[in-house]
C-alpha cells in the first residue's frame, strides 16, 4: 500500500457504511433542528419571564419598602436584574458559520472562547457583586442585629463564593484547554501559510 | 448557484445533497470518530448543520468546497467539545506503527485509520480531502490557507507515511 493508492482506498470505504434511506435521515436532522429550537425558545422565554417578574417586584420594594436599607438593595438588584441580561447579550457571539473556510472559523471560534474566558473570569464584577451586595442589603433591613447581619453575610458570601469556584472551575478545566486546543491548531495551520 | 438558494429551505434539495455527497459525508465522520455510535452522532450533527446552513448558502463557492467546510469544521467543534474522544484518538495514535511490533500486517483499512488517527488535526483535513480527490487550490480554499501550504503539508504527510509504513 502506498501513498498514492490511500485515496482509492479511502474512497472504497464508502461501501461498507451502513447508511440509513435519506428520507429517514431528513426526518432524524428535522427532528434533531426542532429539539434544539424548542430548547433556545424555552430558555429565552424562562430567562425573560424571570426578569419580567422579578423586576417589577423589586423595584416596588425599592419605592414603597420599609427600611431604607431594603431599599437600596432592591434598587441595585432591580438594576442588576436588566444589567446583567444586557451585559450577557452584549458579550454573547454566535458561533462562527461552519461554511467559513477552516482557519477563519479556527480564529473566529478562538475569540468567541477568549470572549467566554473573559466573561467568567470577571464574573465578580457583572453578576455576584451587585446580586450579592443588593441580596445582602435587601435582607440587612429586617435583620439587622449583628449576628443576623453577619449570619447573611457569611451565606451570601457562602453561596457566592461558591458560584464563582464554579466559574472558575468551568474557566480551568473546560475553557483554558479548549483555548490552548485552538491555538495549536491555528498555530499549526499558520506554519506554512 | 442561486438555483440552490431558492430552494434552500426545499427538502428535496436537501436530499439530493445528501444523496450525492452521502458517501463522502460518512467517510468524514469515520475519519472523525472511533464507535459506530459516535460516528453516527456526528454524521447527523453535519447533516444538521448542513441544513441549517444550506438557506444561507449563497453560491460564492463551489457547492463542494462549501459542504467540505461545513463537514469539517462541524467535525473539529465536535471533536474539540469531547474530551472522551479525544482521549481515545490520542490513545489510537500513541500505539505502535505495525512494522515496529513484528505483528502480520494489517489490512489496508486499519492502516489508513490508524494513521489519520495519528495525525494532527490540521493535517488530517489535508489528508482528508487530498484522499476525496480535491485539488491543492480546491483544499487550500476549503481550508483558507495557500495552497502553497498546503503542497508543503501535504509533501510532509507523504514523508510521514512513507516513513512509517514503508520504510519503517
Amino acid at each position: 500500500m502506498d501513498f498514492e493508492h490511500l485515496g482509492e482506498t479511502w474512497r472504497n470505504r464508502s461501501a461498507d457504511v451502513s447508511s440509513d434511506s435519506t428520507s429517514l435521515l431528513i426526518s432524524r436532522i428535522r427532528q434533531r433542528a426542532l429539539e434544539l429550537e424548542t430548547i433556545v425558545k424555552r430558555r429565552d422565554r424562562i430567562e425573560t419571564w424571570s426578569a419580567l417578574i422579578v423586576f417589577p417586584v423589586f423595584t416596588w420594594v425599592s419605592v414603597v419598602g420599609r427600611f431604607t436599607v431594603s431599599r437600596i438593595g432592591s434598587g441595585i438588584l432591580a438594576a442588576a436584574c436588566l444589567f446583567i441580561p444586557i451585559w450577557l447579550l452584549l458579550a454573547r457571539r454566535p458561533a462562527p458559520d461552519p461554511s467559513l473556510p477552516l482557519c477563519t472559523a479556527l480564529a473566529m471560534e478562538r475569540a468567541r472562547v477568549e470572549g467566554q474566558v473573559r466573561l467568567l473570569k470577571n464574573v465578580v464584577w457583572w453578576y455576584l457583586l451587585p446580586l450579592g451586595l443588593g441580596v445582602v442589603l435587601f435582607l440587612a433591613g429586617p435583620w439587622s442585629s449583628p449576628w443576623q447581619l453577619t449570619a447573611i453575610i457569611l451565606s451570601v458570601g457562602a453561596l457566592y463564593g461558591w458560584i464563582y469556584r464554579l466559574n472558575m472551575r468551568a474557566v480551568r478545566l473546560e475553557l483554558l484547554p479548549r483555548l490552548q486546543e485552538l491555538d495549536q491548531a491555528i498555530a499549526s495551520f499558520q506554519n506554512e501559510t | 448557484m442561486p438555483e440552490l438558494t431558492d430552494r434552500a429551505t426545499d427538502e428535496a434539495a436537501f436530499a439530493r445533497l445528501l444523496e450525492s455527497h452521502g458517501a463522502a459525508l460518512r467517510r468524514i465522520s469515520r475519519a472523525y470518530a472511533r464507535t459506530a455510535a459516535d460516528q453516527e452522532d456526528l454524521h447527523q450533527e453535519i447533516c444538521l448543520q448542513l441544513w441549517r446552513s444550506l438557506p444561507s448558502f449563497q453560491g460564492k463557492s463551489a457547492i463542494g468546497t462549501w459542504l467540505y467546510r461545513v463537514a469539517l469544521n462541524t467535525a473539529l467543534s465536535w471533536q474539540r467539545t469531547s474530551r472522551r474522544r479525544k482521549q481515545h484518538d490520542e490513545a489510537l495514535a500513541h500505539e505502535p506503527s505495525p512494522s515496529s511490533t513484528g505483528e502480520t500486517p494489517r489490512d489496508e483499512k486499519s492502516i489508513l485509520e490508524e494513521f489519520l488517527s495519528a495525525l494532527a488535526p490540521v493535517d488530517r483535513i489535508v489528508l482528508v480531502l487530498y484522499m476525496e480527490a480535491l485539488t491543492i487550490e480546491e483544499i487550500a480554499d476549503v481550508a483558507g490557507v495557500s495552497p502553497g501550504a498546503v503542497s508543503v503539508r501535504l509533501h510532509r504527510i507523504r514523508k510521514h507515511f512513507t516513513d512509517r509504513y514503508l520504510n519503517g
